[in-house]
């Protein structure tokens, strides 16, 4: 450190704003926190009849985050944040608006459910289907000139009220003959590949009918597939429906079969009651018709995930002993086992065990034994690791359901954080001004040092909250503002220091090492204390005050890291250069001192005092 | 030479004693009317602490009186404060505060704002808070507080000495309580950003005090071995030594605070900044002071009665010294003060060679220049 203290510098200054740059190259930048950017927050806490608990496992705070982050991925905001703080988790949506939404969303207590499949429905496209989907409709929309607003279903069903030749079953007017045709078919053979023929489509068919199809008028029979009906040999009359349509056209079919299958009525959250049946969806966009709940989620004892020997892997949940429990889950496996009309072939004679969280069936398992024993059951099929473990997760879940409550909502609007920040930031900057002005004033040519370190931990500070990703709140910029404060403090233990050497007969040069040792040690000391403050505030502290412990701590690191590899050389260096003989540019008044000349170092005594220094020098 | 160049040249030696016990008798005041202010008249919490509701409603024409009405249908104490503000970019904002803290509760309080103000559903922003969750937040910072009081006096006590820590402690208390009762006197709301800032305070009153210390523990060590000063002197001697420190430290940190004051709360009316640099503020004057008033007097209160200063004391008077007499005469080495130079400005050593007068003296306070040394032989 004493032999080269200028490549110390240089090679410091190098290293951060190098670090600055790459930053800035690869485009990175800080995120913007809740209540910078707008949205809303909700911070939800485990309840029991009424009351907070806080004998929650981590393992079930896990489970109850990866359950709420699906939920929040739902709602299709950019990039939200779902976070534990102590016994708190917390889900931060930017941009949200909608807060009931998201709080019905959110604080919903989740269910594990066991329901028979009826019947399996169809498939809704998920995923690049589901975008290739919506292109097709929007395409066809435009091609086959049908107005916003106005469905397909309408078109069929105005056609088929004004047509004279209804009901469709006459071969001649095949008024909707092709639109519904390929539903029953295309769905049976395309989309429902899981599905053993039969149910699916029979189910679809009824179900198509009855919508499109206005009331009196004749369902296009399944047993006639429109193959034979073929809507070529015909000539299509001109359009009846009042948008003036073609349904006749094979691209209205195609239309209409896309958007029907996009339309797939679930049935919403508020009508899936226990007794009734209902209309889910897996989470691979299957449909699936279920019966009213067999068992439940506290019948669940636990539930491993394993790797059999035939490298595939397995669920293996167990139940509770007890009527509630095992029992009725081995009374609906003996019906799915024999294809009871509660729970009806799908295949093999076997019916199908539906299990249901959330709404969302995670996996619907064919029952291949009438019985079990409460530990020896096994999910298998061709599950990833990780669906395994997903599916792991829920059944455990349903075993120790913990109810979170939304404890403190809050919405923010996007112009009010806008507000903050750039008072904030404009504060900041008089701020800083201000108090590098008074520094230049007072301490002169070490002012200006200060005002270099100042930028250094500026930049390291950016580079590491663009990197962390960490988010910057309100909290955390008035953290960064108060820790200049602390950053220039050091400087100023530091200058105080070295101007108490020389004010007491050392030289500038051979001190300036010197006085940054004994003031360095202070300077440690002193900061310690706000190292512990921040790390207690952000072990402790909840939301806000996290993030301005966060900046708070990272600051007065930083402060101690610029102080020790940049100031100490950079000082060692200019008392060492020619400015070293005025001490009056570094802000020591020396005019009352001996062997002072007009504020320069007489020469005898630069001899005297100065040649241990200039030994070093070379 | 004025006190002013004085200080700059640090020759000063200011005989601060003299002012303890006035301030001391200040602060005991302060600190009593603070804890009688927060014991009668409370302190004014935000939702965050209670539990409760604030709903803002952008709107030009939507006044308080129709809030009122729409909040009276919620039951009493629903809405408690109307407030009219403007945001930065122009919007007029009704911001309503009162007590609904349950969550469907403030739902349906949108519902009937947003329909009263002729607005969308989701453009009325709402922040609701349950009771349990300010519990949370009340006891997370008592808990932190607690802590870090016992992680730092822990520490303080190691890297210096347990009477300091006490003495700190103590001092931060003092802060606390006045930065609070400041609150309570005024009836400002205390909101997690002002407790953010009383944790900050904490912080730069802790740095102040500890720069204090530590030239006191330097100095105490080579001081006491001279038998020429008391603790009270040498207390004074590293007052004296880090008073521009202390000056300086507190003018650069109260700068950006004063700043974000003035900048965030009256020129662009953000209600957050002005609450949390408010608090600052009085937390930072307070801390400055106290690390000067409170805690360095505590230390020489309890050290004075430590045997081996007593006895320093007993000697000097056996000497015909007067041990109250604190001024800095810098150390004579042959163990007698040299008379007649209590007067500061003399004592100042100087490198100057052959100078007969200052020989006589070694600035042990600081850092003795080492060539001066072998010259004195």
């Amino acid at each position: 450190m004493r032999q080269h203290p200028v490549r110390i510098m240089v090679a410091t200054m190098l290293v951060v704003y190098g670090l600055l740059f790459a930053t800035i190259l690869m485009g990175k930048s800080p995120k913007l926190g809740l209540d910078l950017q707008g949205g809303i927050s909700v911070n939800l806490q485990p309840v029991e009849k009424g009351k907070v608990i806080d004998n929650v496992s981590d393992e079930q705070f896990e489970q109850a985050i990866e359950i709420i982050r699906k939920r929040v991925d739902a709602l299709g905001v950019a990039e939200p944040e779902v976070s534990r703080q102590g016994n708190t988790i917390s889900v931060q949506l930017p941009g949200a608006k909608d807060q009931a939404e998201v709080l019905a969303v959110v604080g919903s207590t989740a269910q594990l459910e066991f329901r028979p499949v009826l019947a399996i429905v169809g498939k809704l496209p998920t995923g690049k289907d589901k975008t290739k989907a919506d292109e097709t409709v929007a395409r066809l929309r435009k091609e086959l000139a049908i107005p916003d607003g106005v469905t397909t279903a309408q078109v069929v069903a105005d056609e088929q009220a004004k047509s004279p030749t209804t009901p469709a079953v006459d071969p001649n007017a095949p008024a909707a003959a092709p639109a519904e045709a390929t539903v029953v078919t295309e769905p049976a053979t395309t989309d429902t590949t899981q599905a053993p023929s039969g149910g699916g489509r029979s189910f679809l068919a009824g179900r198509a009918a009855s919508q499109e199809t206005p009331p009196g008028a004749d369902p296009v029979p399944t047993s006639e597939p429109a193959t034979t009906a073929s809507p070529t040999t015909t000539i299509p009359p001109t359009p009846l429906n009042q948008w003036g349509v073609n349904v006749y056209d094979p691209k209205f079919a195609e239309l209409y079969q896309t958007e029907t299958q996009l339309a797939a009525e679930l049935t919403p959250t508020a009508d899936q009651t226990p007794e009734g049946e209902v209309t889910l969806k897996g989470e691979d966009g299957t449909v699936y018709k279920l019966g009213p709940v067999a068992v439940d989620g506290r019948a669940v004892k636990g539930a491993t995930a394993s790797l059999g020997q035939d490298g595939k892997w397995t669920v293996n949940p167990s139940f509770k002993a007890g009527v509630d429990n095992i029992d009725a889950f081995n009374a609906i496996a003996a019906k799915c086992y024999a294809g009871d009309p509660t729970c009806p072939d799908q295949g093999g004679g076997k019916g199908q065990l539906g299990i249901v969280l959330d709404g969302v069936v995670l996996s619907a398992p064919t029952i291949n034994t009438p019985s079990f024993a409460a530990d020896q059951i096994q999910i298998s099929g061709s599950f990833t690791k990780d669906e395994a473990e997903s599916l792991t997760v829920a059944l455990r879940y349903g075993s120790l359901p913990i109810q979170l409550e939304p404890q403190q909502a809050e919405t923010i609007s996007a112009t009010l954080g806008q507000g903050a920040l750039e008072a904030g930031i404009i504060a900041g900057l008089i701020g800083v001004l201000l108090v590098l002005s008074y520094l230049l004033l007072y301490y002169r040519l070490l002012g200006l040092l200060t005002a270099v370190s100042l930028s250094l931990s500026a930049s390291m500070l950016w580079v590491i909250m663009s990197n962390l990703q960490a988010t910057v709140t309100l909290a955390g910029v008035v953290g960064i503002v108060a820790s200049i404060g602390i950053s220039l403090d050091s400087s100023i233990v530091f200058y105080e220091s070295l101007k108490e050497d020389v004010r007491n007969g050392s030289s500038l040069r051979s001190s300036a090492d010197k006085s940054f040792t004994s003031a360095y040690s202070t300077i440690v000391k002193a900061d310690m204390a706000s190292l512990i403050g921040a790390g207690v505030l952000y072990w402790l502290a909840v939301g806000p005050v996290r993030g301005f412990a966060f900046y708070l701590g990272v600051a007065t690191l930083l402060d101690l890291f610029t102080a020790y590899f940049f100031l100490r050389p950079a000082v060692v260096v200019l008392a060492r250069s020619k400015f070293g003989e005025y001490p009056k540019r570094f802000g020591i008044p020396v005019d009352d001192l001996e062997g002072y000349t007009d504020g320069r170092i007489t020469p005898a005594a630069s001899k005297k005092v100065a040649v241990p220094a200039g030994k070093e020098l070379s | 030479m004025n006190a002013l160049s004085k200080v700059y040249r640090g020759d000063n030696d200011f005989n601060f004693q003299r002012s303890w016990i006035p301030l001391g008798i200040v602060s005991i005041i302060l600190v009593i009317g603070s804890i009688l202010s927060i014991a009668v008249q409370g302190l004014d919490l935000s939702i965050d602490f209670e539990g409760g509701s604030i709903w803002e409603v952008p709107s030009k024409t939507f006044t308080t009186d129709e809030a009122t009405t729409v909040l009276d249908t919620f039951g009493t104490n629903a809405g408690e404060k109307y407030q009219i503000a403007t945001t930065t970019d122009g919007v007029r904002l009704v911001r309503i505060s009162g007590r609904v803290d349950t969550i469907e509760e403030s739902q349906k309080v949108v519902t009937a704002l947003a329909e009263a103000a002729n607005i969308d559903v989701t453009d009325v922003a709402v922040t609701t808070v349950g009771p349990s969750w300010g519990q949370d937040i009340t006891k997370s910072a008592r808990n932190s507080l607690i802590i870090f009081m016992v992680l730092v006096a822990a520490y303080i006590a190691w890297r210096l000495e347990p009477k300091m820590a006490a003495s700190a402690i103590v001092a931060v208390f003092h802060d606390v309580i006045i930065t609070v009762g400041f609150y309570s006197v005024f009836h400002l709301e205390i909101s997690p950003a002002t407790v953010i800032a009383f944790l900050t305070i904490l912080g730069y009153s802790l740095y102040d005090t500890i720069v204090v210390y530590d030239r006191l523990q330097e100095n105490g060590v080579k001081l006491t071995r001279t038998g020429q000063y008391t603790y009270n002197g040498i207390v004074r001697r590293s007052l004296n030594q880090v008073l521009m420190r202390s000056v300086n430290t507190t003018t650069v940190t109260l700068i950006p605070v004063l700043s974000m004051l003035v900048v965030g709360k009256y020129i662009f009316g953000e209600p957050t900044l002005g609450d949390f640099s408010l608090a600052l503020l009085i937390g930072l004057a307070s801390g400055a002071y106290s690390s000067l008033a409170v805690a360095t007097p505590l230390t020489a209160v309890l050290k004075e009665r430590e045997p081996r200063y007593k006895e320093i004391r007993a000697r000097m008077i056996a000497k015909g010294i007067d041990p109250n007499e604190t001024a800095w005469h810098g150390v004579n080495v042959t163990g007698a003060p040299v008379s007649g130079s209590t007067r500061p400005g003399v004592v100042r050593p100087t490198v100057a060679a052959g100078s007969s007068a200052p020989a006589l003296t070694t600035n042990i306070g600081g850092h003795p220049p080492r060539p001066r040394k072998k010259k004195k032989t």
